[in-house]
Order: C-alpha cells, then sequence, then structure tokens
C-alpha cells in the first residue's frame, strides 16, 4: 500500500515537473520513484515470512480492500524492473517534437503502474475494477501519443472503444457475482466456492470476467486489438504494454481464478481451450509478419497461452511458474524491443528485412537480439527455456494434453523468432546506413541480456523470494 | 580455503575470457603470462587444497544451488578429497608446465592466443570434472574436455585431414558420452540423487543387476574418454593438434578421466564383480593390441600414441582387479613420463621443422643435449627401468593382477610390457643414435630448443625418476624404511583387500624385468645402430608386420563395418525417410502453418466493427459452451 | 424450476423475433423494384443539396471546455451524498473529502498552468 501512494505521488510530481519548467527533471524523477518502489518491495520481501499468499499482518486489510502480499510484492517487483528498464530505455527514443510532453508521459506511465499495482493485491472487486480502469485510461492516452501520426491515433482509438466495451462485459460479471454472492470480498468468495453448489448466475458472471481479464492480456477470442494497437502504438509504449500490464493483468486474474475461485469450480475447461486456440493463434499468425513489432504482438498473444498453463494447474507453486515466466518474457521482450527500436530510428521501419546484415555492421546489437530470440522461443541456457520448463513441469499435473500443444506451439514459434536472426547474420545487408546505439540503450541491453543467461542458467535468482 | 577453492576452477576460466575475448589485441607475451599465470595460480591453490585435506580429511564447497527440478537438485559444489585434490594437483602442475613450454613451441603461430584460450578452458573444464560433488557435474566437465579436445585437434584446422581427425575424436567420445549419460540416468533412477555422497551412501553394501549395468555404463563412458578397445580409434589420429596439446590432453590429463570416473565411482565398481572383469579384460586386450601395433609405427608421435592407449589399458587393467589406488599411481606416474616424452617428441619436431617420421631422423644425440637425455629419461621410466617411476607403478600392477586373478593376464601383461620396452627403444634409437637421415637444410637448422621448452622437459624428467617413491613396494620398504604414501593417502577408494606380494615374488619380478630390459636393449641396439636396419616402407611390409604398420586394418574395418552401412542407411532415410516422409511431414506441417497463419491473418482485418463482433461472438459462444452440457 | 424445458418460451420468442426479421427483410428485397440512379441513392433525396463535407473541423477548444466541464460536474455529484451523511462519517469522512477534493484541485491546476482554458492563445 506503501509503495501504491508512493508512486502515485511520484506521478503527480513527474507531471508537475513540466509545469514548472523541470521537464528535464522527469526522466530522473521517474526513474529515481521506480527504483525507491523497487527498494520498498524488497524490503518487504525480506522483512516477509509468511506464506506467499498471505500478506504480514500490519499491512493487512485497509477495510479488506487491499492486502499487499508477497506475492504483489514479487509481481510489482518484477513489473518495476521492466518499467525501470522500458523508462531508461526511452530516454533518447523520444522524438525531439514530442519532448514537450516527456513529462507527461512518464507521470502517465507510474499512473499506469499504480494501477497495475492494485491489480495484484486486490482484496474486493470493486479495487480489481478500480485497478483495470487505472491501469487501462492512462494507456489509451500513451498509445495516442503521438498526436499527429495516423497510425498512433487509430491505436488509441481502437484501444480505447474495444476497452470500453471490455470493461463492460467486466462489470457486468461482477455485478453477477455480486448478485449471485452478496459480496464484493475475496475471502467471501472463495468460501462462496468452496463451500456451496455454485449458482447460474456465479458461473455466468465467472466467465464475463474471465472474458474482460483476456482482453486486457490479449486471449483468444479478445485478442483483436493487440496486433493493431501494438504496432500503432510508440515502441516505448508497446514494450510497457506487453510486459508490465501483462504481467499486471495475469497477476490479477491469477489471484481471482486460481486461488479464490480454485480450479474446481468450472472455469479451467474453457480457459484450457482458449489457452489453446490462443497459442496457435499467435504463433500462426506470428509466422505471417513481415514487421517486427507485428511480430512481436503475436508472440505475446502466443505467451499468454502458455502462461495459461500456470492457470489451470492444481499445483500450488504455479504462481512461481507465473512470476518466472513473466520475468522470462518481460527481459527478453525489452531487449528485443530495444534492438527493434534501435534499427527503426535508423532506417525509418521495423521491418524484418531492415535487420538484414547486421550481424556484421553491429554485432553487439545482433548477438543481444540473437540471445533474446532465442530466449523467447525456448532454446536451453536461456531464461525463456528454464521457466517454459518449469511452467510445463507444473502444468503436467493439469491439463497434459495442452502441454504437448505448448510444445508443437513452442516448435512453430522458433521459425519466426529465428527470421530476424536469419536475417542478421546469413542476409547481405541491404542498405549501408549504419545502426547505432546510445548508451542508454545499450545499458538495457546487457541487463536484458545478463538478466536472460543469469536466470537461465540460475533460475533461483527468482525463485528464491518465492520460496 | 572454502572461498579458495573456488578459484581453482575460476582463474583458467578468467583466463580463457581475457585471451578469447581480448587476446586478438594483445602482445603473445601478455597472452602466455596470462594463460599460464592463471594456471599457475590454481595449481599453488591446489597445493593449499591439497595440504587442508591432509590435515583435516576432505571437505566440500558449495558456490550455489544449480538446479532444481523436482526431485533432481544439483548444485554447483566442489568436493576436495584426497582423490580430487591429486588429480588437481596433475592437472595444474602438468597444465602449467605445458603452458610455458607452449609459449616457445606455438610462438610462431598466428593463432597464439587461440590456442591459449582453448587450454585455458580445457584447464578450467578439466578441473569441472574432478572437483564436481555430483554427477551432472562431472558431465558438464566431461562434455567440456571433449570439446576442448575437438577444437585443439583440429586447432590447425586450415588443413583437411586434421579437421577429420577432430571430427572423429568427437564422435567416438559422443559415442562414450551417450553411456556415461544414460550411466548417469541409471544412477538418478536408483538412487534418486546425482550427488557424490548420497549416491556412494545409498549405493554402499548393494549389488546386483542394476549396478552392473550402471558400471558398465559409466564404463563405456570411460571407453571413449580413455581410448580402451572398440573406441580407441580416435586417439592416435588426435596426434593432429599441436604437441602440447597431445602432451596434455592426450596423454597426461583427458584420457585419464575415465580412470578419474572409475576411481570416484569405486562403491559401485566394488559392488559389481562383473563389471570389473570385463573392464579388466577390455583393458588387458587394448593394452596388448596397442603395443604389438606400436612395434610397426613410424611416425613418433603415433608410437607414443598407441603406447598411451597400452598404458591406459594397463590402468583399467588395474582398475579391473580392484586396485584403485595403484591404477591412479599409474595415472600420475604416467602424466610425467609421458608429457616428458610427448614434449621431447615435440622438442624434436620443432628443431626438425615439422618432420615426424622418425626414418627421416637420427643422430639427434649432439644437436639437442637437454631433449635427448630427458627423452631418454621418459624411455627409460616407460620401459621400466628400476627404480624409475614407471617401473614401480608396472610393477605395482603386475602384483595386483598376479595376486587377483591369477597367471595369464599376468603373462599377457608382462609380454605387453616387454612389448612396450621394445617399441619405446626402438624410437629412443632411431630418433637419437646413427646418423641423421633428414635433408641436409634440416641439418642445418637443427638446434636445441628455447629455455621455454628445455625447463618443463627437465621438471618432468626429475619427476619421472622420482615419481615412483610415492607409492614404493614392499622390498624397497624394508631396505629404505620408506612406505607406501600413496595406498596410505587413498585410502577412500574401495580397494580390493590389501595385497601383500611376497618378497621373493618382487626381487624375482625385479631382476627378471632388468635383465629381460637389458637384454631388448642390445637387441634393438644391434638391430637399428649396428646393423643400420631400417624401417621399410609401409608398402613393403610382408605378413604379420604389415598387419601392424597398418594397424589391423582396425580403421577400415571399421569403415566397412559401421561407416560405409551407416552412411548407406543415411543415404536412404536421407533420400526416402527424411527426403519423402520427414520433408514431406515437415512440410506439411510447415504449409499447414503458413496457410493457418494466412487465414488467421485474413481474420485481422483492421477495422473495429468485426473485432467486437468477433469478441461479443466469442463471448457467446464460450457461455453457450459452457451450458450446453 | 431451472431446467432446460422452461428456457423453451424463450427460444420459441427468439425464432419468432428473428425469423420475423429475416422474413421481412428478405421479402422486401425479393418484392419491392429496384431503381438506382444518382438522384435515387443521394443521402436526402428531398431537400437541400448537400455541399462538402460533413466532417468539419471546429475548435479543440470547445471540445476541452466541454469535457472539462463534465469532468469537475462530476465532482459535485459526489458531495450530495457526502452532504447528506456528513455528520454520521464524521472526521475520517471529512478528511477523506478533503482528500477527494484536492485531487481535483490537483488537476484544476495542472489543466490551467497547461493553459487548456487560455480561450484566445
Amino acid at each position: 500500500m506503501k509503495l501504491i501512494i508512493f508512486i502515485t505521488i511520484s506521478a503527480i510530481i513527474v507531471l508537475f515537473s513540466s509545469i514548472f519548467n523541470a521537464r528535464k527533471a522527469a526522466l530522473p524523477l521517474t526513474l529515481m520513484a521506480l527504483l525507491i518502489g523497487l527498494g520498498m518491495v524488497f524490503q518487504y520481501n525480506c522483512q516477509c515470512d509468511g506464506s506467499f499468499y498471505r500478506s504480514i499482518v500490519d499491512e493487512a486489510t485497509y477495510r479488506n480492500m487491499i492486502s499487499f502480499t508477497r506475492f504483489s510484492a514479487l509481481f510489482s517487483g518484477v513489473m518495476l524492473v521492466a518499467s525501470i528498464l522500458i523508462i531508461t530505455l526511452s530516454a533518447n527514443s523520444i522524438k525531439p517534437i514530442f519532448d514537450h510532453y516527456r513529462s507527461d508521459i512518464y507521470g502517465l506511465m507510474l499512473f499506469s503502474l499504480c494501477g497495475a499495482f492494485i491489480l495484484v493485491s486486490y482484496q474486493h472487486l470493486v479495487m480489481l475494477f478500480l485497478g483495470i480502469e487505472i491501469l487501462s485510461i492512462p494507456l489509451y492516452i500513451l498509445a495516442g501519443s503521438r498526436k499527429n501520426e495516423l497510425a498512433s491515433n487509430e491505436a488509441a482509438f481502437k484501444y480505447f472503444l474495444m476497452g470500453s466495451f471490455t470493461t463492460g462485459v467486466l462489470l457486468f460479471g461482477i455485478a453477477l457475482i455480486y448478485g449471485a454472492t452478496g459480496s464484493f470480498d475475496l475471502n467471501a468468495l472463495m468460501t462462496y466456492c468452496h463451500v456451496g453448489q455454485i449458482s447460474t448466475m456465479f458461473k455466468v458472471g465467472m466467465i464475463m470476467v474471465l472474458a474482460g481479464m483476456s482482453f486486457k492480456i490479449g486471449l483468444v477470442p479478445f485478442h483483436f486489438w493487440s496486433p493493431d494497437v501494438y504496432s500503432g502504438s510508440p515502441s516505448v509504449v508497446t514494450a510497457f504494454m506487453a510486459t508490465v500490464v501483462k504481467t499486471s493483468v495475469f497477476g490479477a486474474t491469477y489471484i481471482l481464478f486460481s486461488k479464490v475461485f480454485g480450479v474446481n469450480s468450472g472455469w479451467t475447461d474453457t480457459l484450457a481451450v482458449i489457452a489453446a486456440a490462443t497459442m496457435f493463434v499467435g504463433n500462426l499468425t506470428a509466422t505471417q509478419q513481415s514487421g517486427f513489432k507485428r511480430m512481436m504482438a503475436y508472440s505475446s498473444i502466443a505467451h499468454a497461452g502458455y502462461l495459461l498453463i500456470a492457470m489451470v494447474s492444481p499445483d500450488l507453486a504455479s504462481g512461481k511458474a507465473v512470476i518466472l515466466y513473466m520475468a522470462a518474457y518481460s527481459l527478453a521482450t525489452i531487449g528485443a524491443f530495444a534492438v527493434m527500436m534501435a534499427v527503426r530510428r535508423c532506417t525509418g521501419s521495423d521491418d524484418i528485412n531492415n535487420f538484414n546484415g547486421l550481424g556484421k555492421s553491429n554485432p553487439v546489437l545482433a548477438t543481444a537480439l540473437t540471445i533474446a530470440m532465442m530466449s523467447l522461443a525456448g532454446i536451453p541456457l536461456t531464461a525463456g527455456f528454464i521457466s517454459k520448463y518449469y511452467l510445463f513441469t507444473i502444468g503436467w499435473s493439469g491439463y497434459s494434453t495442452l502441454i504437448i500443444l505448448a510444445i508443437i506451439n513452442s516448435a512453430i514459434s522458433v521459425y519466426y523468432y529465428f527470421k530476424p536472426v536469419i536475417a542478421m547474420w546469413f542476409k547481405p545487408s541491404t542498405s549501408d546506413i549504419e545502426i547505432k546505439t546510445d548508451t542508454s540503450l545499450n545499458i538495457v541491453l546487457w541487463v536484458c541480456v545478463i538478466g536472460i543467461i543469469a536466470v537461465g542458467v540460475y533460475p533461483d535468482l527468482i525463485l528464491a523470494f518465492a520460496d | 580455503m572454502e572461498s579458495l577453492i573456488l578459484f581453482i576452477p575460476l582463474l583458467p576460466l578468467i583466463g580463457f575470457a581475457i585471451n578469447g575475448i581480448l587476446g586478438k589485441n594483445l602482445s603473445k607475451t601478455i597472452v602466455g603470462i596470462i594463460g599460464s599465470g592463471s594456471v599457475l595460480g590454481a595449481f599453488i591453490l591446489s597445493v593449499f587444497a591439497f595440504f587442508q585435506v591432509l590435515d583435516a580429511g576432505s571437505f566440500q564447497a558449495v558456490a550455489f544451488k544449480w538446479l532444481e527440478i523436482g526431485s533432481l537438485k544439483v548444485d554447483v559444489g566442489f568436493q576436495i578429497d584426497q582423490l580430487s585434490a591429486m588429480m588437481m594437483m596433475i592437472i595444474t602442475g602438468i597444465g602449467f608446465l605445458i603452458h610455458i613450454y607452449s609459449i616457445g613451441y606455438m610462438h610462431e603461430d598466428a593463432g597464439f592466443y587461440k590456442f591459449f584460450a582453448y587450454l585455458n578452458l580445457f584447464i578450467f573444464s578439466m578441473l569441472l570434472l574432478v572437483m564436481g560433488n555430483n554427477y551432472i557435474l562431472l558431465f558438464f566437465g566431461w562434455e567440456g574436455v571433449g570439446l576442448c579436445s575437438y577444437l585443439l585437434i583440429g586447432f590447425w584446422y586450415q588443413n583437411a585431414e586434421f579437421g577429420k581427425a577432430a571430427r572423429k575424436a568427437f564422435i567416438m567420445n559422443r559415442i562414450g558420452d551417450l553411456g556415461l549419460l544414460l550411466g548417469i540416468f541409471f544412477i538418478f533412477q536408483t538412487f534418486g540423487s546425482v550427488s557424490f555422497n548420497e549416491v556412494f551412501t545409498a549405493a554402499s553394501g548393494t549389488g546386483g543387476t542394476v549396478i552392473t549395468i550402471i558400471c558398465v555404463l559409466l564404463f563405456i563412458g570411460a571407453m571413449g574418454k580413455s581410448a580402451q578397445i572398440p573406441l580407441y580409434t580416435w586417439l592416435p589420429d588426435a596426434m593432429a593438434g599441436p604437441t602440447p596439446v597431445s602432451a596434455l590432453i592426450h596423454a597426461a590429463t583427458m584420457v585419464t578421466a575415465g580412470i578419474y570416473l572409475v576411481c570416484r565411482s569405486s562403491v559401485l565398481f566394488a559392488a559389481s564383480p562383473e563389471a570389473s572383469q570385463f573392464i579388466m579384460y577390455i583393458g588387458l586386450f587394448t593394452a596388448l593390441f596397442a603395443a604389438t601395433i606400436g612395434l610397426k609405427q613410424n611416425d613418433i608421435k603415433k608410437v607414443l600414441a598407441y603406447s598411451t592407449v597400452s598404458q591406459l589399458g594397463f590402468m583399467f587393467v588395474s582398475l579391473g582387479v580392484g586396485a584403485y589406488s595403484t591404477a591412479m599411481f599409474h595415472v600420475t606416474t604416467h602424466a610425467f613420463f609421458k608429457a616428458l616424452l610427448f614434449l621431447g617428441s615435440g622438442s624434436v619436431i620443432h628443431a626438425m621443422g615439422g618432420e615426424q617420421d622418425i626414418r627421416k631422423m637420427g643422430g639427434l644425440k649432439k644437436s639437442l643435449p637437454i631433449t635427448h637425455i630427458t627423452f631418454l629419461i621418459g624411455t627409460l621410466a616407460i620401459a621400466g627401468i628400476p627404480p624409475l617411476s614407471g617401473f614401480i607403478s608396472k610393477d605395482e600392477i603386475l602384483a595386483k593382477v598376479y595376486y587377483g586373478t591369477g597367471s595369464l593376464p599376468f603373462i599377457l601383461l608382462c609380454i605387453t610390457a616387454v612389448l612396450t620396452a621394445t617399441y619405446m627403444f626402438r624410437l629412443y634409437f632411431l630418433t637419437f643414435l646413427g646418423d641423421f637421415r633428414g635433408t641436409h637444410d634440416q641439418k642445418h637448422h637443427l638446434h636445441e630448443s628455447p629455455k621455454t621448452m628445455t625447463i618443463p622437459l627437465i621438471i618432468l624428467a626429475i619427476l619421472s625418476v622420482i615419481g615412483g617413491f610415492l607409492g614404493t613396494p614392499e622390498w624397497m620398504n624394508h631396505i629404505l624404511g620408506t612406505e607406501h604414501i600413496l595406498d596410505k593417502y587413498l585410502s577412500l577408494l574401495h580397494n580390493k583387500g590389501i595385497i601383500h606380494p611376497s618378497e621373493i615374488f618382487e626381487y624375482v619380478v625385479l631382476f627378471v624385468s632388468i635383465i629381460v630390459v637389458a637384454i631388448i636393449w642390445f637387441t634393438v641396439k644391434s638391430f637399428y645402430i649396428s646393423k643400420k636396419q631400417l624401417p621399410e616402407n609401409d608398402e613393403d611390409e610382408k605378413g604379420f608386420a604389415k598387419l601392424l604398420s597398418k594397424k589391423y586394418y582396425i580403421d577400415e574395418i571399421y569403415n566397412t563395418l559401421f561407416v560405409k552401412p551407416i552412411e548407406a542407411i543415411s543415404e536412404f532415410t536421407h533420400n526416402f525417410i527424411d527426403k519423402m516422409l520427414v520433408d514431406g511431414g515437415v512440410n506439411l506441417f510447415g504449409s499447414g502453418v503458413k496457410e493457418g497463419g494466412k487465414t488467421l491473418r485474413w481474420l485481422q482485418s483492421g477495422k473495429l466493427e468485426y473485432y467486437i463482433m468477433g469478441m461479443v461472438v466469442g463471448l457467446l459462444l464460450i457461455l453457450v459452451f459452457n451450458f450446453i452440457k | 424450476m431451472n431446467t432446460t424445458s422452461s428456457y423453451f418460451p424463450i427460444v420459441m420468442q427468439t425464432l419468432v423475433a428473428g425469423g420475423f426479421v429475416g422474413l421481412v427483410l428478405t421479402l422486401t428485397h425479393l418484392l419491392g423494384p429496384s431503381r438506382k440512379n444518382k438522384t435515387k441513392d443521394a443521402n436526402f433525396e428531398c431537400g437541400v443539396e448537400s455541399d462538402g463535407d460533413a466532417r468539419v473541423r471546429f475548435s479543440i477548444k470547445y471540445f476541452m471546455t466541454a469535457i472539462l466541464f463534465v469532468l469537475f460536474d462530476v465532482e459535485v455529484i459526489f458531495f450530495y451524498p457526502y452532504a447528506v451523511n456528513f455528520k454520521e462519517l464524521g472526521g475520517e469522512g471529512f478528511l477523506a473529502v478533503l482528500m477527494f477534493v484536492s485531487f481535483f484541485l490537483i488537476g484544476f491546476f495542472y489543466v490551467l498552468k497547461k493553459g487548456a482554458l487560455e480561450w484566445d492563445k
């Protein structure tokens, strides 16, 4: 809770920095706030020796609205690290004409982050709804933050319309659940699900809430927005959506479905089918893409499909698998985006052909992207492999068919993940534009690459926090 | 101390990183200093570790928890006990000498920094292999040394033959590795752990078929790495690598990894008499077989290579009769004198400007005085002149075999020992005595090697002389009042009963061997020096000699038996199974993926109303399917 | 009560409603005469001749003022329930509302400083 308050206040300060003509301070202020936030999370995780899903007593209730557990702390930690990387990445990537709005962009990101924190720590369905809204509304604006680019406008508009539509569905679901149980409180819902018969109204509500959440995660058939929005939004925002937003909504869904409703209340079959469909749609469509960002959008859809394996697994350790997976996925995605941004800045588009010959002209970038792609594809010795392995092992006790489908999908995914890799190393360069990088981009790249390999060789770096 | 232990493998790794990444831009002197310095550091720390073990017994140093998947828990942890401390000293000590030697030997080579980077990586992997406290880490090191061996055999990759030799070594080793890996799986399945302590605690006192299977599988791994029949043919070919590599990897350290593996798992092997028997016979035949081939080789390094295979056979025989510490003893002395011989041959090759054929040498005694003396010491050591190290350790193996199994293996081993002396003397006489048979240019070029090369030779020669006193036999103990240091030191190994050979036996062996070696010396000398006989060209050999010079046609047999059929099968599979079935299948899968992708892409029309429509239809479908049943 | 058969009337009604719409649409399409020409297809067949694009740009200032009005207007609505329960909610309630108002004030300040309300700039 302290974290949420702190980040909110920092967001306001960052927002006001432009008014007081201190726009240059926005970036350092934001980074500082995030780092302090990370410190708070870390300190919380250390002093807390309770169970993974239960909060320590003194922070517990807030009128039963929010309970910040170690689970929340870990998710927040992953999101904070991702945000730090993304904001570092943005230091030089915001175009000069938009520099005027820099403080607004950071402020909005911080607000969105607050919503994300609420989403991993809510104890009350109203807080869930508020969290989703606080997360989304800044995102609608962020998606359109390149005011005079048509694609960006389109992205914002689409995202907003469809987002409000599904928020309606979500709210309807919450209302039905309230109607069936007479409570918004998660503890009460848990009792309801585990004790008596589940009524039809509750079940419909549950599915509608699931639909609402699925939209934010980008699960089939609620995924349509993501390719368009991902490719239209500025890259920094896309990276933010693909990592932080996804992590938080996944955390929220995990809390509500796996922990509160429990795997026996009849939603797992639906979700398993959605998982399979999501994997296939994501991976198959990704093979057809020629733009890197769009490809990554589909890749993120596919990864959400893999992650559902943890949701439908009855294994108690599935939360750990989600965290490990999200951390691995975020690192690789941000690394890949960093390279893509460097290429795009110098060549003007993110078409995969623009990666041709990068292995010769800038081997550092090429190596970093190769490692990121290998991690996303799940090649051994990367974080992506170990997290996938962990996820599949845990998921085996649930739907084993799903695991087999997931493995087939991993094989398919290699096809498109290696497209840019092949382009970089084996195709001759088509133009003589030099791809340049800058310090902040290099820092992010190194952090991502080292992180991917370190976690890949030694997953306990992250898992140790969840014990 | 425990944190310092981590630096033993870490130092060579750092050396590898520096030389590998920056080496191109560093001067040769600095590369050499970094390469050898890191190994020297590791050696000094190993000595400390050794004394720590002497004082306080074995200990473990766990760096970090590595993996925890289900019930499989693997630490990156090091087990420092008598066995590993000894191996560490051999690896880093001899490794250091060979690094120094390489500074001189490789000085003209363009890939100087790469060479040192690989060597350091090898030392790192080898240390990991012997220091790891579980089978997974051992396997990691095992693969690492295999990789380094491959890289170093094919170091002069411009030569296609050398590249082939490297591939052969790699493939042969992979066959063995498969056995080792299966063995590890079996161990994990049987004992539920891969950590040495847990496995050995669980295994002590057990027995039965499972243990035998595990032992045989582990031994198959050892066969590959330690070049035993039938997986030995890669080692002679591996001589394509630079000579320091042959000395370090293919004589002193890596090839003894198999011995180490068996010694490390002595609990298991002691529990399986069948597997032990198997090992003994394989070792015995390898020893004899390789020694006969060695008689007719004319390449100075090939002779030494077959000799290595033969000596490894000796070690396995010793393991087979349950004399684990004796095998380790022979590993140690062999490391000394074989490294010495290889480095000496390197010095000769260096002086001859790359010539390796002993028929074109001769009379090098005068121009290479230090090399000559040290090589002679090495030859005498391996031939078995008391009290040089080779005699003492080989004598111990013979005694253990005589009392352990019986007379037939003993006699065969004695014959092997005689053959060993024969081919080694032949090598020595043809190289160093008689008249020079090379070209005029070569004669002009002859020179003693630089100090960086001769000093390691001298040190190794001294070690070859005194190394035997680590394990003095009983008659010597009586006279000198010494004791068998190594037996006492390696008491953790599960030796099969302590055998006390009778003094008469020992004296008989002693005198007989002196006499026999002397006879061989003079016979060979009269043949090659007085009568000035030269080995004939390979094509002119007849009968059995031809069989020997052609190495029993084993390479050809393997070619016909395995390579050709496999090629035929792969041709078939390539054309039929792969192209038609698999490629067809994959293409079908691929085009399915593509077509599916295209269809799905079409769904992504970009029109908002369709998207929302799709979502609503999806939601309705989900609701319907949830309530229809 | 909650059996499948009890949904039967609903199904029937859905079918009838849908069927009727479908039937009428099909029938008009089949029976009605179809004449197509420029005059017929114009947006407003009878009336003023249409001129130019319907999508006219107008100043963002109107829009800004309007949306800001809506935003701050909502604030007032929240005061009604608070005013009614003023005494029951006590000090804590007062603090909460104070926080609420201060957030709005911060927003207002931001809007002001950003120049959103400067009409002639």
